[in-house]
């Protein structure tokens, strides 16, 4: 019994990203921890038979038995720990590869074992039932994942160099003219095509005050 | 109990540090653990034994005074001195020094804690003992800062925000794992921020591999043969 040697490569493989599920050394861990539910089991039922009575009248477990008994209990929440975090970091994984298609040309897809495969088709299933009840004339939203919300939130903006010449209505209806080293207070929406130019810089307030 | 690092394998892989402790009175079934032992002589570690186990084997014991810790000969003075000298590869000592630092800077407060209530309690008084221990905590604790905060903080953010497109992989396999996830979230945030400059966020996303469909609600919304509008 080698305790918590099974769970540590379990972790060990996650971070080798993209591997395979690994059934055998997730047996292994499962009867690693199995074997150590016995051991407690075991452990309790003798220093039950040989408690000793404490001064007060109630028994008492010996002492001697005590440090194996909680390392046992340890490694039982040491397994059970590896376990869960190596099956929920491959969902994980599994989510957020199916929720981004699009891969770099490096980025190797995780490989499934069978109960993940099952996994993918039912949150398939959930997504399609969701997005047809969300949108009715849509049913992935997965086109749609990447891109943002609509953020007609005003921010504050100073002027670096003029985009447009002369007074210009935006799309949300407010009317600006532009001067160089003016400061502006306008929605997001509307600008940020001219901050990603540098035409218009982004303030967070305590520039206001130079 | 689900904590909020439950799930960090990086956490939990740092809990496998050796932590060297000296059992305070027999222990049945353990035998196995002293380093020493020839198999089958005994089937108790005596009282005394010095041996080593993780993190999270040792944590429960030190909660109640079954063993004496000590911090691991990587964590230790002479090591935190060239640590903080500049003069030692970090990574080579421990993948997650930080984070296992850190852990060991825990244990020993937690142990010094408990220890210390339960012999003011019964009048021992090996308190020297408890104040070296928390002595040598609070100077971990110090160098992990300095050590974390200092020269390598400024030229991980450095590489990470200047370093798009550019192969770092010398400069990031001298990083422990902390450092690193900081590096990715930096190169991240700055890749981003290139495309951004260059796309906006009004790119369209290409259909690749599922198949987006349109269900025409009225003969308006059809359009044929255009599967990259987008529906606002």
């Amino acid at each position: 019994m080698d305790f918590g040697r099974y769970g540590r490569e379990l972790l060990l493989e996650l971070k080798r990203s993209n591997a395979a599920y690994n059934d055998t050394l997730v047996s292994s861990c499962l009867q690693d921890l199995n074997l150590h539910v016995r051991a407690l089991g075991d452990q309790v039922a003798a220093a039950s038979r040989d408690q000793e009575a404490s001064t007060d009248g109630k028994p008492k477990l010996s002492m001697s038995v005590r440090p194996s008994i909680l390392l046992q209990e340890a490694a039982i929440h040491r397994n059970k720990r590896c376990l869960l975090t190596y099956h929920w970091v491959r969902l994980q994984r599994i989510q957020k590869q199916y929720w981004s298609p699009r891969q770099e040309d490096n980025e190797e897809q995780q490989q499934l074992g069978p109960a993940e495969e099952e996994f993918l088709q039912a949150y398939q299933q959930l997504h399609q039932r969701y997005a047809q009840n969300t949108l009715p004339f849509v049913d992935d939203l997965r086109a749609h994942a990447g891109l943002p919300p609509l953020n007609t939130e005003r921010v504050l903006l100073r002027v670096v160099t003029v985009p447009t010449e002369g007074p210009v209505v935006l799309a949300s209806g407010v009317s600006v003219e532009f001067r160089v080293g003016a400061t502006h207070f306008l929605p997001w929406n509307d600008v940020e095509e001219w901050v990603r130019k540098g035409h218009l810089r982004l303030l967070t307030g305590e520039e206001h005050n130079e | 109990m689900l904590t909020k690092n439950y799930f960090d394998v990086d956490a939990i892989l740092a809990e496998e540090e050796l932590v060297p402790c000296q059992s305070n009175f027999d222990f049945s079934y353990l035998s196995h653990l002293d380093p020493d032992e020839r198999p089958g002589k005994r089937h108790y570690l005596p009282e005394g034994t010095k041996f080593k186990v993780p993190v999270w084997a040792v944590e429960k014991w030190a909660t109640l005074g079954f063993v004496k810790l000590s911090l691991p000969r990587h964590f230790g003075r002479k090591a935190r001195e060239r640590i903080e000298a500049g003069e030692a590869d970090i990574r080579k000592r421990n993948e997650r020094f930080f984070i296992a630092g850190k852990r060991l800077g825990e244990l020993l407060d937690t142990y010094t804690a408990h220890v210390e209530k339960a012999w003011r309690r019964s009048g021992d008084s090996d308190l020297r003992l408890l104040e070296l221990i928390k002595r040598e905590s609070a100077q971990l604790r110090r160098t992990l800062l300095s050590a974390y905060t200092g020269q390598r903080l400024s030229q991980t953010l450095n590489w990470a925000l200047s370093s798009v497109g550019d192969d770092v992989t010398e400069y990031t396999k001298g990083l422990t794992e902390l450092e690193r996830r900081l590096f990715l979230s930096g190169a991240t945030a700055a890749s981003s921020h290139e495309a951004w400059k260059v796309y906006g966020n009004g790119r369209l996303l290409p259909v690749t591999e599922h198949k987006r469909t349109i269900r025409s609600v009225t003969p308006d919304l059809q359009v044929p043969g255009n599967k990259r509008q987008r529906i606002s």
